[in-house]
């Protein structure tokens, strides 16, 4: 599988240079107001967005039918999407984090429990997001996936705003979202394994 | 062993059924699978990859059932496709790297030295390749890695003469080590008459016929004749007349025409001719 990273890699370093010069402005972005939170989630989403972007390169050049005849299984070739994404939503996630720490221990404001509730929404959130696009894509081809890109930016925009009412309320009504929030973190996690499951599965059964 | 053996494959689409095909591919030969275009050549090797599933039949690649296991038959498989399938923005030197982590025997000498005797430019996106520069590339990935088999969809199309000649005389080499066989489909029947010791017709999804080379060139003849010879001959040996303006021309099974009758030899191309207008 290692062939497979290797070139969404190439691929990425190619045809995705501008998501990842967004997610660093929008990054800056949220520094500055780091009260809204759609600036932190874009993002984290954008990574999980490149995945979708090379499906739709791969579907363009051929190279779905073409993998198909190298030593590979179906969820090798599925995997192989779902690890891009981590990879890059990992990167983006840790640099929100690191960026963040930075500010509030330089203005005297950082908290444990504030930046663990902070990174936990940013995981969630960033989960659920790439958890939506990949099963349709793979299912439909990227084409008729779309779809579900609009139903995800949707569900992206929604949560930014209930998550930024949420830390809010947290805050007014003392509502201890340390302790809720590891579960619904471990929720996501479990989306997102259940999609990575499910695109495998529809992928297999896929005619190419 | 038999490189390939596919016994009573079906397929069926909204408008298009590839109907009980069987065929058998011995190791150390070439099969030429000749077709017009949407006979069911891509679909086979498609259904032969399990790149499509079939509805029926059963597909054997090097004795391996090619629904269990495939991905480790596919190491001793070599394709090109149609449409290589090689990402735009990657260059032949990229793709090596990708393949060096793809396949197990993957040569890295060998890839090398394919890129110089074809003169593929090892820094230039696949995007800007012609496409005889991209069938050359998918040759040279496919002859790379060992492969004991060698699917090739119309491999050769796109190749200037000079190239083709060159393709068609390294197929020929990789068939001297007797574990190593080819099926390739083509609609260009000159090239698969060369190379070829099998052939294979499909028509509409179906196999007209598939025969050694040698005994359909044996089997078959073109009279030429006048309308008063072309009465004397026995009606079963004649399989196709057509008239011209220069007398009769008629494809006749030489075993069946008398002794004095002059039989030119026929080629591929005028059986397939005749094999299809047959089957309309």
């Amino acid at each position: 599988m290692k062939g497979l990273i290797i070139k969404d890699l190439y691929m990425t370093a190619k045809y995705c240079r501008s998501n990842i010069i967004i997610s660093f402005l929008f990054l800056l972005l949220s520094l500055a107001s780091p009260d809204n939170l759609f600036f932190t989630f874009y993002p984290a989403m954008l990574g999980g967005m490149i995945p979708t972007n090379i499906l739709a390169y791969d579907e363009r050049s051929r190279w779905i039918q073409y993998s198909d005849t190298l030593p590979y299984s179906r969820a090798q070739i599925v995997s192989g999407k779902y690890i891009i994404g981590l990879i890059a939503q990992g990167t983006i996630i840790v640099s929100i984090g690191i960026a963040h720490a930075a500010v509030m221990i330089s203005n005297g404001t950082f908290s444990t429990e504030a930046f663990g509730v902070f990174m936990m929404l940013i995981l969630t959130m960033s989960l659920i997001s790439s958890s939506i696009n990949l099963p349709f894509m793979f299912k439909y081809g990227v084409e008729k996936g779309r779809l579900a890109y609009y139903v995800m930016v949707g569900i992206v925009c929604g949560g930014s705003v209930a998550a930024s009412q949420l830390m809010t309320e947290s805050t007014e009504q003392e509502i201890n979202l340390f302790g809720v929030l590891p579960i619904v973190c471990l929720i996501g996690i479990g989306i997102f394994a259940l999609s990575w499951y499910l695109s495998i599965v529809l992928y297999k059964k896929r005619e190419l | 062993m038999n490189a390939l053996e596919i016994r009573n494959l079906t397929k069926s689409f909204k408008d298009f059924r590839l109907d009980n095909l069987s065929l058998t591919l011995p190791s150390g030969c070439i099969m030429g699978l000749i077709g017009e275009n949407g006979a069911g050549k891509s679909t086979t090797i498609k259904l032969i990859l399990d790149i499509i599933h079939k509805d029926g039949g059963s597909i054997k690649i090097l004795g391996e059932d090619n629904e269990k296991n495939i991905k480790m038959t596919k190491e001793d498989i070599g394709v090109v496709l149609d449409e290589v399938g090689l990402p735009e923005c990657l260059t032949a030197k990229q793709v090596g790297k990708v393949m060096k982590h793809t396949f197990q025997n993957w040569d890295q000498d060998e890839y090398n030295h394919l890129l110089t005797k074809f003169s593929i430019p090892d820094k230039k996106q696949f995007k800007d390749f012609s496409r005889g520069m991209k069938m050359k590339l998918g040759i040279a990935i496919a002859m790379s890695h060992g492969a004991k088999l060698l699917l090739l969809d119309e491999a050769t199309s796109g190749l200037d003469p000079v190239v083709r000649d060159e393709v068609v005389e390294m197929f020929y080499d990789f068939t001297r080590d007797e574990s190593h066989s080819i099926l390739i489909s083509s609609h260009i029947v000159s090239d698969l008459e060369k190379l070829c010791d099998y052939i294979a017709f499909l028509h509409k999804g179906k196999l007209l016929l598939c025969e050694e080379k040698d005994v359909l060139l044996s089997k078959y003849g073109i009279v030429h004749c006048t309308p008063e010879q072309l009465s004397a001959l026995d009606l079963k040996s004649i399989k196709h007349t057509k008239v011209t303006p220069y007398g009769i021309e008629t494809i006749v099974l030489r075993d069946k025409v008398p002794e004095d009758f002059k039989i030119s030899p026929i080629s591929i191309e005028e059986l397939f001719l005749l094999m299809v207008k047959e089957a309309k």
